[in-house]
């Protein structure tokens, strides 16, 4: 498990790693959670408190949309999967980080730490 | 299952979460479930676990976060949505067919026709009937296009009837005022004429209305829990 990325830097991360995942599928809240956990082995960790503030912003967006549904189990989610909208801004976002990492480590030299 | 719902009431009161649907109370409340779940899983006992679940829990910052993601444009949005569209289509509908009906029916060639039948009166309520007749579509119309956008039955209804409750604010608010600015002497002697003209505008058309909503109140909704107010 890695240590987990100071939650100043891990912030603005945060609407990349959950449109990502909804790009692959629908997941509510706590399954988002996780998966980020994991697929981050520990790195980049989203309480409650940080990670609905942001899944309701991207709401508000449209780039996300939120549905109750009720599961195998009975119980109700709210599963949030991503719009057409919030599709096209993931090819976009993802190249404003590569940009930003490419002139952060030109700056700071993070590849060779 | 704990009542992580009552959890989180108890930790926000006080805080202003002015706003916040039941629905966001019961995501939440969801969340910690799963995590307590989980952690009871990795061995935990209920106290430790319940512990840990509202550990580290800034509820003054997660009220403020919410509130602010959620205040620009989305309580706009979804009472537009749900209400204010739907309510403008059925009040544009029915005005419509209305003016339609009028124009026709107070033709000058309707008019002679009708008025030679073996109810002479029945040219006044040549564009009326009709304009009656279609007001469940319309009232079915505002209806349905609130319950698709997630309006609660209250919004539906509304919506539905948003039509006959504007049509009840200018027979009190705006006509009454007119009569007496314009000194309408005939009207001012004779108030009942005012009532019926309420009446016979409000009344009926809001029936009709309410029937064409009647489906859309008897479907499922999804209910919203009690809204988290400021104390």
């Amino acid at each position: 498990m890695t240590k987990p990325v100071d939650s100043r830097i891990a912030r603005g991360s945060t609407e990349l790693a959950i449109i990502t995942l909804l790009a692959k599928k629908p997941l509510y809240g706590f399954e988002i959670a996780k998966r980020i956990e994991e697929d981050t082995n520990g790195a980049l960790r989203f309480t409650l408190a940080s990670l609905y503030p942001m899944l309701y912003e991207l709401e508000n967006r449209g780039w996300v949309k939120g549905k109750w549904e009720t599961n195998l189990a009975g119980r109700d989610r709210r599963y949030y999967s991503l719009t057409p909208k919030g599709r096209k801004r993931l090819a976009p976002l993802r190249r404003e980080w590569r940009f930003f990492f490419q002139a952060l480590d030109r700056l700071a030299g993070v590849s060779r730490a | 299952m704990r009542d992580w719902d009552v959890v989180i009431r108890e930790r926000l009161s006080g805080e202003a979460v002015r706003g916040w649907s039941g629905d966001v109370a019961a995501e939440l409340a969801d969340h910690l479930e799963d995590l307590y779940e989980e952690l009871r899983a990795k061995g935990l006992c209920e106290s430790e676990a319940v512990a840990r679940v509202l550990d580290d829990i800034d509820w003054h910052g997660l009220a403020r976060q919410i509130r602010k993601a959620k205040r620009s444009r989305h309580a706009i949005n979804e009472r537009t949505r749900q209400l204010w569209l739907p309510a403008l289509v059925s009040l544009t509908l029915a005005n419509t067919v209305l003016m339609v009906l009028t124009r026709i029916s107070l033709g000058p060639r309707m008019i002679a026709s009708l008025s030679t039948s073996w109810f002479p009166g029945i040219s006044l309520m040549a564009g009326y009937l009709p304009w009656l007749t279609v007001q469940p579509v319309i009232g079915a119309l505002g209806a349905h296009f609130s319950y698709r956008a997630g309006g609660s039955r209250m919004m539906c209804l509304t919506a539905g009837l948003f039509p006959s409750i504007v049509m009840l604010g200018c027979w009190t608010c705006v006509i009454p005022p007119g009569v007496l600015f314009e000194r309408h002497v005939w009207v001012m002697n004779h108030p009942a004429y005012l009532a019926l003209g309420t009446f016979a505008w409000v009344v009926p058309a809001a029936t009709g209305l309410f029937f064409g909503c009647l489906p859309f109140l008897c479907i499922g909704h999804r209910e919203m829990a009690p809204r988290i107010h400021e104390p």
